[in-house]
């Protein structure tokens, strides 16, 4: 069992499964994730703030680009996780697969339970993101808050990962440490050890082979054998003779017969080509939707699930006034806007609203999906709405939409957006009044905050307390 | 850590030993609070299986299924090797996997259009055309890339060629 696992590994092993090739996919998936993580914990504190929280308005396009960087890096997630596990998939193989307890058996099972957890968390979280920009739901349990609380679950175990592997991650970091034309497996496992798997697996089963006597003989011949059969411009003819012991044997030494009769493949080619594969990738995936939230790639954008410039008045929209079920309710003549604080209110009507000072500003809408679009927007300064009820500068208020079946009819507002003259309650959208799908009559438009948060078919706005 | 050390990676050093000792502590931790807080936010049982299944079936489709997969792909075009020279086979390698992680990554776009977005705004692009488009380009890059590399291969250049040259 353990020769074969070990032939299986050696099988499928490529020059690209090297523990310098992990170290250098796992230090950019490393990044990118952490990435995620820090743009995704922004995202989900300005949509849930802790008490003490306040945040900063400027610059105006921060969470546009925190939230694009965050989907852009998530889709290269892809790419990266799966180059990365491709690296180190023949260390799936390894035996035994948990050592005894005595031999570091504790440090086995931390790793391999920390990985599976790690790779399936990973897994299911760019997953379930990426699905979630289209808008297609296929699980029966909430996205935000799962994927909100595997990110902790992520991060905490690639930490685990990483206090494992920190020798080899140390030993790999720069490139003039990898061993030329050494075997090693991407688990780092030298090669000594290996080639001692294999002499033992070899004493268990041919008991009269020489080579098993001397560890280092071994290691030699199982490196011959494996890889380093196949230098660089040389001749790509395997050697079988050292594994002749072994040959033909049953349906499985037949399929690894098969497999050693394969040519190897060329090493620096097939680095090269890993690397180069994963370069390309990368890049096309942010050419080719990275559009949907940075401008310079809109005219690229070919796959991202939003287009800059489609939707109404040229913007895209996340919830229409017919999903919003606002369709009466917004064009009702009687509509009035409500501005409270405690006994004091007024009710302006959309003519009292259009009659007061009108504010132009140049903001960005930017979804939690990640897309976003600038555009222009007049209406009253929310400050000024503030002043008519003697708020004060510290006041945070609570905004409600004619919308009620959505966790979002209801918005809360820090004194930092309150006051910042860019905050608008807007009427006009790119010249015109507002589309009804951009949340006629009147709509929030606040810099540096989720679309989510910038409450459109307005009907109150009140002090919290 | 010092080179000898770095020898011998089996003895960490003491800086070494405290990194991981605030790495795990901090992993566990992390962890730990990530699972409270799924309960907390989830905690119908149907929702916490349908993550224990995603997580499960997530490993299981990639372990049993997609790795396999490309390995036998591999070895696959590795036999190639007998006759074509193997930059010409990286390229093709290449081409593939990207023309099957955009198609995996973006397919689902076309399954929404089929169902019907919630508005018109949202998956707005013609993904199918997009798609074939990519592919067709992937081709076209091999096939140019073949001939330009297995011409260099035969005019003897040095290349990475395991094609030997013909015998005199
Ligand atoms: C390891 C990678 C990732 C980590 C650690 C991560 C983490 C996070 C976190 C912590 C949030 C905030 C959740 C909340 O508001 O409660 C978030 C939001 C989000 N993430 Fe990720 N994420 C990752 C990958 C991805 C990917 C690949 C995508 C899609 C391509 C994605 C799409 C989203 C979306 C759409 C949101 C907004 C959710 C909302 O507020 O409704 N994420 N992410």
């Amino acid at each position: 069992m353990r020769f074969l696992l070990y032939r299986l590994r050696r099988s499928i092993d490529s020059p690209s499964r090297n523990p310098r090739m992990a170290t250098v996919t796992g230090r950019l998936l490393g990044l990118a994730f952490l990435i995620c993580f820090g743009t995704g914990l922004y995202s989900h504190f300005l949509q849930e703030p802790l008490a003490w929280m306040t945040f900063t308005t400027r610059p105006l396009w921060l969470y546009q680009v925190t939230q694009g960087i965050h989907i852009t890096a998530g889709i290269l997630c892809f790419p990266l996780l799966l180059g990365k596990l491709y690296v180190v998939f023949p260390d799936l193989f390894q035996f035994p697969p948990v050592r005894s307890l005595k031999k570091g058996g504790a440090v086995d099972l931390l790793e391999r339970g920390s990985i599976a957890l790690f790779v399936g968390a990973s897994l299911v979280e760019i997953t379930i993101g990426l699905l979630n920009t289209f808008q297609l739901y296929l699980w029966p349990f909430g996205f935000r808050q799962v994927h909100y609380a595997l990110a902790y679950v992520i991060i905490g175990s690639l930490a685990i990962h990483i206090a494992v592997k920190l020798p080899i991650i140390r030993r790999y970091w720069f490139k003039a440490r990898m061993p030329e034309g050494e075997p090693v497996l991407a688990s780092g496992r030298e090669d000594a050890a290996i080639g001692r798997d294999l002499a033992d697996a070899r004493a268990s089963s041919v008991s009269n082979d020489a080579a098993a006597s001397t560890p280092a003989a071994a290691s030699a011949s199982a490196a011959a054998a494996a890889a380093a059969a196949a230098p660089d411009s040389g001749d790509q003819v395997p050697q079988k003779a050292a594994q002749a012991p072994f040959a033909a044997r049953g349906i499985t030494g037949r399929v690894f017969d098969w497999i050693d009769t394969t040519p190897a493949p060329n090493k620096a080619v097939s680095r090269r080509g890993f690397v180069a594969t994963l370069a390309v990738a990368a890049a096309a995936l942010v050419a080719f939707t990275g559009g949907q939230s940075f401008r310079v790639l809109d005219r690229l954008n070919a796959f991202a699930p939003r287009k800059a410039g489609i939707g109404p008045q040229s913007l895209p929209i996340n919830r229409t006034a017919a999903a919003a079920k606002v369709t009466e309710t917004a064009v009702d003549p009687a509509w009035t806007l409500t501005v409270a604080n405690g006994d004091r209110s007024i009710d302006l009507s959309y003519a009292d609203l259009t009659g007061m000072p009108q504010t132009s500003v140049d903001l960005p809408i930017a979804c939690v999906e990640g897309w976003s679009q600038m555009a222009s927007w007049r209406g009253v300064r929310m400050s000024e709405l503030a002043a008519l009820v003697g708020a004060t500068s510290e006041d945070a208020f609570k905004a409600t939409s004619l919308e009620t079946n959505s966790r979002y009819g209801v918005m809360t507002m820090g004194p930092e957006y309150v006051n910042d003259p860019l905050t608008l309650v807007a009427v006009q959208l790119n010249g015109e009044p507002l589309d009804i799908d951009h949340g006629y009559p009147a709509r929030m438009i606040a810099p540096g905050r989720p679309g989510v948060l910038q409450t459109k078919w307005l009907s109150r706005l009140e002090v919290t307390s | 850590m010092t080179d000898v050390e770095a020898e011998a990676p089996e003895s960490v050093g003491r800086g070494v030993t405290v990194v991981r000792g605030i790495l795990i502590a901090l992993g566990v931790a992390l962890i730990g609070f990530g699972g409270y807080t799924l309960v907390m936010l989830q905690p119908r049982p149907n929702q916490l299986i349908g993550v224990a299944v995603w997580l499960i079936g997530a490993i299981v489709l990639h372990d049993a299924i997609l790795s396999p997969l490309l390995v036998g792909i591999g070895l696959l075009m590795r036999r190639a090797g007998h006759r074509v020279p193997w930059t010409v086979i990286a390229l093709v390698q290449g081409a593939v996997v990207i023309g099957c992680l955009f198609t995996l990554m973006f397919l689902p776009e076309i399954t929404v259009q089929q169902r019907g977005p919630k508005n018109a705004t949202v998956v707005p692009l013609d993904y199918a055309q997009n798609l074939v488009i990519m592919w067709a380009v992937l081709a076209v890059i091999v096939a140019v890339g073949s001939i330009v590399l297995v011409r260099r291969t035969r005019s003897g250049g040095r290349s990475h060629s395991n094609v030997r040259p013909p015998r005199a």
